[in-house]
């Protein structure tokens, strides 16, 4: 490493030519005044070598490095330094400031050149504005208490329930380290005939907060199925709807049922709605109409508790935050995280309404839809923190992470009309996709450095098929492209966790094959794309 | 044979992992791919006929384990004889199986030797006697081959110059034997394929892809009374692009009555 030494200071100007005195002075002898003006001796002010070094450097175990150096080389008129950097392409090299962890004191050492001025070399020290006054120190050798925000973690716990639980938690991910700045100045004046003078030297302490952190998330499968069919003619119409939804895990079962049947010719109705909560009866709600042959009868009933919810307590206590192995879950409230929770479930059931859709477009033929689906189960431990490399004079983002977690499981079973080719005809089967992490990983600055990155695709199943009414028959050319897709990806550090997950759009190539007619072989839709979910979760 | 007018027999077809080919009666009717599941219920009524009745598979070509076994698209073979009602969609899963055929080796046999052949064989009572069951045997000797050719020639004459009855006079008996069938009769078959082509050669948007008897292989089947003719890679050779730009074919199945050569199916 070499940077463009300091130039030395200008000249000072040649004196004015001596002026007459009126008073009768001797030609070219100066006066009083002119004496005064003649340039003033500089003694030799300056320094060959600055070194920085912490309360680390040279302690087996923690550094290596004894010091960072920077030292004035006069044959090739620049200014070397020792520093090291990491092998770890991704690692970005260090050069303008030296790392360290909270608290600590650096030394700041200033050796050889020519001697010094009286009260240099001085060393000006700028800590963050927060940290305190600038401060001069005089001499070639200081210590330097150096520090990190004082109370940073309580005061952004404070902000915690004002910015929400994501936000919250995100704000201790690596927060940016207080910047130090140490300037060591001398006068730069050397003797003849060195012509480089070192002069002054800048350099920044980044220092970084010492805290390990760990979150801990352990959620149990939680599998939410939903179904619901229709099934009739028109015309003199039959029809037959049923749904139902059930809820399990955690130890709480829900349940809801649904069913509509109309008959034609003297027109039975019959309605019933029925849903059960929990089986401590915590939620419960049951309503119920009816017409029955000619007689008309209407009744409905509702009871409902205020029960907590076993799921959302649930899911509150599996999450757990600590600080340097103290725990302050309490701190974080997990209402926000169990609504996203909620929501993305909720999203990817919508599906049902999804397919309702395109089966209510061919009511003669009937649809029958099931989707289940479990989001969040399994467990993620992630510890964060910076810790100082060995090798060198930075600090690193240091992270363990432990995860085993179904982002989100789905399988969605169906089977509706719809036209094809000019005809009726079902589509049904069912596809399945799963976005899953599964893997540990520990930071390596040598190696796997702080920019690791793991990204997954949904695994995916199932199949689709499409068969039209007897006698002229449809076949699939090749494979009907449907079910889900999407990517996971965990960024480690920062952390952050992404994913998307889609119902891709159902499409096929279809030859409705004629016995007596010309045969079609045609591109068709069955559904188009639903985007289902795609956020950033931490 | 039991072909009431309102039902119709078909098969069920389920394959997954198997690259193969399905008969009736050694007539071909469906070719399945190694890499894709595959789904169909192909009507088979008009190659079914009195007496003893032959569904057979004929596996090409068998795809490799799974790496992880996917429930909802398990490897399999099954074919199943059903009857159901003309024009109306049979539910997947409310079929109601007369019989069939289903391979499931054992995960640790042998691996067969391909092609291997799986057939059942079952009976059905007196009914008609289709044309091509008392056609001629046919050698594809160079004679015979270069008749089916010209044969093949005029059907594509007829397809680029539109010409209609042209077509349709060469499907006589077809018409005649599976209109019935399909609850049309031969008169209103006819009348709606000629809609059909109407529809199809719009403004006249309708091209022919070019009869190209080196890409044209004639497959005997039904002991030699019946010609499939495909291309090499198993496409109709009848077969073009239609005004709406969808692929149009027209695959035919062609026997010797009475000396003549005519589309039977």
């Amino acid at each position: 490493m070499t940077q463009r030494p300091a130039p030395r200071p200008a000249p000072r100007k040649t004196p004015p030519p001596a002026l007459k005195s009126k008073a009768g002075q001797p030609a070219n002898a100066p006066c009083a005044t002119c004496q005064k003006q003649q340039p003033r001796k500089v003694p030799p002010c300056d320094f060959d070598k600055l070194e920085f070094s912490c309360k680390h450097c040279g302690v087996p175990d923690k550094r290596e490095i004894a010091s960072v150096a920077f030292w004035l080389d006069q044959g090739r008129g620049k200014i070397m330094t020792n520093q090291k950097h990491s092998p770890n392409k991704r690692n970005p090299a260090v050069t303008d400031r030296f790392e360290v962890i909270d608290p600590d004191t650096i030394k700041v050492k200033a050796s050889g050149g020519p001697g010094y001025s009286p009260g240099h070399p001085a060393l000006t020290i700028q800590p963050p504005m927060s940290l305190g006054p600038v401060k001069v120190l005089r001499g070639p050798v200081h210590e330097v208490a150096v520090s990190y925000e004082p109370n940073w973690f309580k005061n952004r716990l404070a902000n915690v329930t004002r910015i929400g639980f994501f936000a919250g938690l995100r704000q201790f991910f690596f927060p940016p380290p207080a910047v130090w700045v140490f300037t060591m100045a001398a006068c730069g004046a050397r003797p003849a005939p060195q012509r480089k003078a070192f002069y002054s030297w800048k350099h920044k302490v980044a220092v970084y907060p010492p805290d390990i952190f760990k979150i801990g998330l352990s959620l149990p499968s939680v599998r939410k199925r939903e179904k619901a069919s229709s099934w009739g003619k028109e015309g003199k119409v039959r029809y037959d709807n049923t749904s139902s939804s059930d809820t399990r895990g955690l130890a709480r079962t829900s349940q809801s049922t649904k069913e509509e049947m109309r008959t034609s010719g003297n027109t039975e109705l019959y309605r019933r709605t029925e849903s059960v909560g929990n089986k401590h009866g915590t939620v419960t709600q049951t309503q119920q109409l009816g017409t029955i042959r000619g007689r008309d009868y209407s009744s409905d009933k509702y009871e409902a508790s205020d029960a907590p919810d076993g799921r959302a307590l649930a899911t509150a206590k599996s999450f757990t935050f600590t600080r340097n192995g103290k725990d302050w879950t309490q701190s974080f409230k997990a209402a926000e995280f169990i609504e996203f929770l909620m929501n993305l479930r909720k999203q990817i059931l919508g599906l049902i309404e999804f397919f309702k859709a395109l089966g209510n477009k061919m009511p003669k033929i009937g649809w029958t839809f099931s989707v289940e689906v479990e989001v969040f189960a399994g467990s993620l431990e992630y510890e964060w923190g910076y810790k100082e490399w060995p090798k060198n004079h930075t600090v690193y983002k240091y992270y363990k992470v432990e995860v085993a977690l179904t982002l989100v499981s789905a399988k969605a079973e169906i089977a509706f009309g719809l036209e094809l080719l000019s005809a009726k005809a079902q589509v049904y089967g069912a596809v399945t996709g799963e976005l899953k992490l599964t893997f540990s990983r520990e930071a390596n600055p040598d190696r796997t450095g702080p920019a690791g990155t793991v990204s997954v695709p949904p695994s995916v199943g199932g199949e689709i098929g499409v068969r039209g009414a007897l006698g002229d028959w449809v076949e699939v050319v090749g494979k009907i492209n449907a079910g889900f897709e999407g990517a996971a990806t965990m960024e480690l550090g920062p952390f952050s966790l992404k994913a998307n997950f889609d119902l891709a759009p159902g499409k096929g190539t279809f030859t409705a094959k004629s016995k007596l007619f010309f045969s079609v072989t045609k591109q068709a839709t069955l559904w188009e794309k639903r985007p289902i979910w795609a956020r950033t979760i931490l | 044979m039991t072909i009431p007018v309102s039902t119709v027999d078909y098969l069920n077809v389920s394959i997954h992992g198997y690259a193969c080919e399905v008969f009736v009666n050694r007539a071909p009717i469906l070719r399945t791919p190694v890499d894709a599941p595959y789904t169909a219920i192909p009507s088979v009524s008009e190659w079914l006929v009195g007496g003893d009745n032959e569904i057979a598979v004929r596996i090409d070509a068998i795809a490799p384990p799974a790496a992880t076994a996917d429930p909802l698209s398990p490897r399999r073979l099954i074919v199943q004889r059903c009857v159901g009602p003309l024009g109306e969609i049979v539910p997947a899963g409310e079929d109601q199986p007369i019989d069939g055929l289903t391979y499931a080796p054992a995960p640790d046999d042998p691996t067969p030797t391909l092609p291997l052949r799986i057939a059942y064989e079952f009976r059905l009572p007196q009914g008609p006697t289709w044309a091509w069951q008392t056609a001629a045997r046919l050698s594809l000797d160079a004679a015979t081959t270069a008749e089916l050719l010209m044969f093949l020639d005029a059907l594509h004459a007829d397809l680029v110059f539109g010409d209609i009855p042209g077509l349709l006079s060469r499907q006589r008996i077809k018409f005649a034997e599976l209109a019935p069938l399909y609850g049309m009769t031969p008169a209103s078959a006819r009348a709606g394929l000629l809609q059909q082509f109407t529809e199809l050669s719009k403004d006249g948007a309708w091209t022919v892809e070019p009869l190209r008897p080196d890409d044209v292989v004639l497959h005997l089947c039904c002991d030699g009374r019946v010609v499939e003719p495909r291309t090499r890679d198993d496409r109709p050779v009848l077969r073009g692009q239609a005004a709406d730009g969808n692929a149009w074919s027209l695959p035919v199945f062609i026997s010797r009555v009475d000396g003549m050569f005519e589309v039977v199916r």
